[in-house]
């Protein structure tokens, strides 16, 4: 006997993580129906291990359209985060003061000022090389012990789990938007257009689908006959107790949160799916931030976890419509890019096409050596 | 021994958070960083993490686990004692 | 690095009874334990009293034959086991020095009990401490509580308290108990194997004795109890079994609603997991022999259920004999020989459970009818009532609910409150504890300063 039950939806999105959330979020906004799928405790569930830059610097390194796309996003941060607070109570911990990204000699310094002169000409975004000296003005306590860093003042950080809560209160807030622990097992497209979803519980037919299931996307593709070229690189996170407030601007291997607790992380490991973490990386990233902030020494690690990125060869996001009403939307910068999810890339979905200025983040950007190394799925 | 700056004498078998207890009343042994409030220890027996105290230099360490010894700097987490 | 055959991770009754029995057999041990002393909760303070077991007799004195035995094994006191692999390999830190890495040809974990975390209103004030707490002082220190002190809970360690605080000159101003009024068809279901085990009856009998004779003011059959104060606790309010509000001025208040394993190493390194219903927790699944999912990490005492000491110390016992099976110290046959015994005892010993399980039941931490602006969470300050709206929000397990509300996210990593919240979201999602789960336990076990474990480059390239 089947007990399975039908409903139709406009829109069905598909992964409750942030790129998923963001575009339903936007896709509600513009008064659509939406459901969005979300797999519930046991998915991968990169948003929890993000570490909660909103961040463009340096973004574009390998897709230099991604450079401008990258710094619009951040841009539109501050009046969406006051829209999704106003809405839903929750407090983001927005703040874009500015950022840092170390360099620990001087020859990756040199480069990295390289790479940032390069993506200057193609976004606008100004920096400074800074040396620690400098760097101590904003960030007291820093050592000597490095040769210097980058800087913006467009970049800032914010809370990604407040994020993702906030998404989810919104969504949670309108009857039927969100499924609780729905694993999509597979979609197929319908014969008079659409697509069908189903979970282990129930089919939903919707009118569109969006893939925004992380490494999900890969199966979830495989359904339409696409490959995708993507694969899951490890970070690993490590959180202190809380400090007093020392920190005003965050970097990309520390910052200080508004609870007091210092966020360490930077690691990129090519290990699969395996979301362990390492006594050898948790000491290596203990070592390189004691380096840094000789204070931190005392400062006592309380947790430690890992989360998988969500990587393409060139580690820009993906936005492509992958078959007629089947859009594509992974990237491995759900909260820089959670804005402009939720505006454009929600817009363009709503509006049933993605346009030809983002073309640029299609799938066929990538050559048959890429797609080959990358698909692991 | 010294607690917050001053000598203190302590039983060779006790630990620092059960000094503290004999030593100071409960709502004096610490506030809490995450809400503000007083809390005291409640387990001894490790797990509950209410006993946290500064021992020469190194704060949150649970008070109910670390033997008191000669000459160790004990420093109480709250306003009074120097610290927020 | 270096060939050790058993690495031990806690000193109780498990761990020391492991520890000498596989010396015995030449296995070479070490037995970590993060306190300054060896003898976990039942046996603490055992091997530094000059002055005799006093009131805790002879079941307390049986601690100093396992210190003595378990004297052949290498034991490091104020050492924090803080990572554990699934290959039996520990990272360690003693209160000085650099971070150790260990790694065992075999791996136990004997982290023993703790108390069952009571969430109702007003736990968190200080003068608020559990009743275990005050037993490890009057064991370790010869500390009893002064001022007026009011026991609260259920449980016969409640009650045991109660009789050493009257041993040791100290009256409580009230006992105020939660049991509730014995469900004749449970208490029937105990009874026959209670009655195979008359000396731990009689035990109890004398226990209500002792306290009605020194008559401490004694209310049963409590409902509704609320700690209140301002900086500290002032009073207990409860509805007494009649039906009216009663209010006791109060010091110190003694917490008690049973205890619980602690589990917290058998989870972070993975272990599988079962729903005890009986005795209301989780506890890791392990063989006859305490071997774990995780081949060659076992598990004994009571960090695997509660059973007492003395099937703690079988356990630890049963456990070293099978290592020492798996080592090639002894054959298949010795093994059976030697634990023979052992494993008919503890099957004795456990038999007298389900009598107190039934009698029992966890009455005073009932998380789940905890009101809106009861803490939950003390690391970080969560109420129930902001867990319910998170779970309201779309957080549809254990771990989303951390993410979304911090609870489980501070220093304790959840010791305190993760059964809380398992019992709020079931009661919320309307299903069983067991369905929900708890949150992954992430290293290290404890707090570390980053500057130890960077360090821990150098230390660890110069172990051999």
């Amino acid at each position: 006997m089947s007990a399975r039950s039908r409903s139709g939806v406009e829109f069905g999105v598909i992964g409750g993580g942030l790129v998923g959330a963001a575009v339903a979020y936007g896709l509600m906004r513009k008064g659509r129906q939406v459901a969005l799928f979300d797999e519930g405790d046991v998915a991968f569930r990169a948003s929890r291990g993000n570490f909660g830059l909103v961040w463009a610097q340096g973004k574009g390194d390998k897709l230099e359209d991604y450079a401008p796309w990258a710094r619009e996003g951040a841009a539109m941060w501050g009046d969406f985060a006051k829209e999704l607070t106003a809405s839903t109570g929750v407090d983001l911990e927005l703040e874009q003061r500015g950022g840092f990204v170390f360099c620990a000699d001087e020859v990756a310094l040199q480069a990295r000022a390289e790479i940032m002169e390069r993506l200057y000409k193609r976004s606008g975004l100004q920096f400074e090389v800074m040396r620690p000296a400098q760097i101590a003005r904003f960030m007291p306590g820093v050592s000597a012990n490095f040769a210097g860093a980058t800087y913006t003042d467009e970049d800032g950080h914010a809370n990604p789990l407040k994020l993702l809560r906030a998404f989810h209160a919104a969504l949670a807030a309108n009857e039927g938007s969100l499924r609780r622990g729905a694993r999509v097992d597979r979609i197929e497209p319908l014969s008079g257009g659409g697509y069908r979803i189903a979970t282990a519980e129930s089919t939903v037919e919707c009118g569109s689908v969006v893939l925004a299931a992380g490494l999900g996307n890969i199966l979830l593709a495989k359904c339409l006959g696409v490959t995708l070229p993507i694969k899951p690189m490890r970070g690993q996170i490590l959180v202190t107790e809380r400090y007093e407030k020392v920190l005003s601007v965050p970097s990309e291997n520390v910052r200080q949160t508004q609870d007091g607790t210092f966020l360490l992380g930077g690691s990129w490991e090519d290990v699969g799916y395996d979301t362990s973490t390492t006594f050898d990386v948790t000491r290596d990233i203990a070592a390189l931030v004691v380096r840094y902030f000789p204070f931190l020494e005392k400062v006592r690690l309380v947790r430690s976890w890992s989360a998988l990125r969500i990587l393409a060869p060139d580690n820009a996001p993906i936005y492509d419509e992958i078959a007629p009403g089947a859009f594509l939307v992974t990237c491995h910068s759900g909260v820089s890019l959670a804005a402009i999810h939720a505006d454009r890339v929600a817009g363009w979905i709503s509006a049933g096409s993605i346009p030809k200025e983002a073309a640029a983040f299609s799938l066929n950007r990538f050559t048959e050596a890429d797609r080959r190394e990358y698909a692991v799925g | 021994m010294e607690l917050d700056g001053e000598t203190v004498m302590a039983g060779a078998r006790d630990t620092v958070a059960s000094l503290l207890l004999g030593s100071v009343a409960p709502d004096r042994y610490r506030r809490s960083a995450a809400s503000g409030h007083p809390r005291a220890p409640l387990c001894m027996m490790g797990v509950c993490f209410e006993c946290l105290v500064e021992i020469d230099g190194q704060t949150n360490q649970q008070g109910c686990l670390v033997r008191v010894r000669d000459g160790m700097r004990i420093r109480r987490q709250i306003p009074e004692a120097g610290r927020s | 690095m270096t060939a050790l055959d058993l690495l031990i991770v806690g000193g109780g009754a498990a761990g020391l009874s492991a520890a000498g029995v596989a010396r015995a057999m030449d296995v070479s041990v070490e037995l970590l334990d993060e306190r300054p002393a060896l003898g976990g909760n039942f046996f603490a303070g055992i091997g530094e009293r000059t002055d005799g077991v006093g009131a805790f007799g002879p079941d307390y004195a049986r601690g100093r034959a396992l210190l003595n035995a378990a004297g052949a094994a290498k034991l490091s006191t104020a050492t924090l086991a803080w990572r554990l692999e699934r290959d039996g390999r520990a990272f360690a830190l003693g209160e000085e020095g650099p971070v150790r890495s260990i790694a065992p040809k075999r791996l136990l974990i004997a982290t023993g009990a703790m108390e069952r975390p009571i969430p109702i209103p007003g736990a968190i004030l200080p003068g608020v401490m559990y009743a275990g707490a005050a037993q490890l002082m009057l064991k370790t220190a010869n500390v009893a509580p002064s001022g007026r002190c009011v026991l609260v809970g259920s449980g016969p360690l409640l009650l045991l308290l109660a009789k050493q605080l009257l041993d040791f000159g100290v009256v409580p101003s009230a006992l105020v108990e939660t049991t509730p009024r014995a469900g004749f068809a449970a208490v029937l279901q105990g009874l026959p194997a209670a009655l195979n085990s008359p000396d731990l009856l009689r035990k109890g009998l004398a226990l209500q004795r002792a306290i009605k004779r020194a008559r401490v003011p004694w209310h049963r059959h409590v409902t509704g109890v609320s700690l209140k104060g301002g900086e500290r606790v002032e009073q207990v309010v409860f509805t007494d079994a009649k039906g009216r509000n009663q209010s006791i001025q109060a010091d110190l208040v003694l917490l008690h609603d049973g205890i619980i394993p602690n589990d917290h190493v058998t989870r972070q390194l993975g272990c599988k997991e079962s729903w005890n219903a009986a005795q209301h927790c989780f506890s890791p699944v392990i063989d006859q022999w305490g071997e774990t999912s995780l081949p060659g990490i076992f598990a004994a005492g009571d960090c695997t259920g509660i059973w007492g000491a003395q099937a703690a110390e079988l356990s630890g016992k049963i456990a070293a004999i099978e290592i020492g099976r798996q080592l090639g110290c002894i054959d298949q046959q010795e093994r059976d020989r030697k634990a023979r015994e052992p494993l008919l005892k503890l099957k004795r010993q456990r038999a007298f459970r389900p009598f107190l399980e039934a009698r029992f039941p966890p009455s005073l931490a009932r998380a789940e009818q905890a009101a809106a602006d009861t803490v939950i969470c003390r690391c970080e300050n969560v109420t129930a009532g902001e867990i319910r709206s998170a779970v309201a929000q779309g957080a549809t397990g254990p771990d989303q609910l951390k993410s979304f509300t911090r609870s489980g996210m501070g220093p304790c990593q959840g010791r305190s409150c993760a059964m809380a919240l398992a019992e709020i979201m079931a009661r919320e999602l309307a299903c069983g504890v067991q369905a929900v789960g708890r949150h992954d336990i992430r290293p290290p076990l404890k707090p570390l300063p980053l500057g130890k474990i960077g360090a821990a480059q150098v230390a660890l390239e110069t172990v051999p």
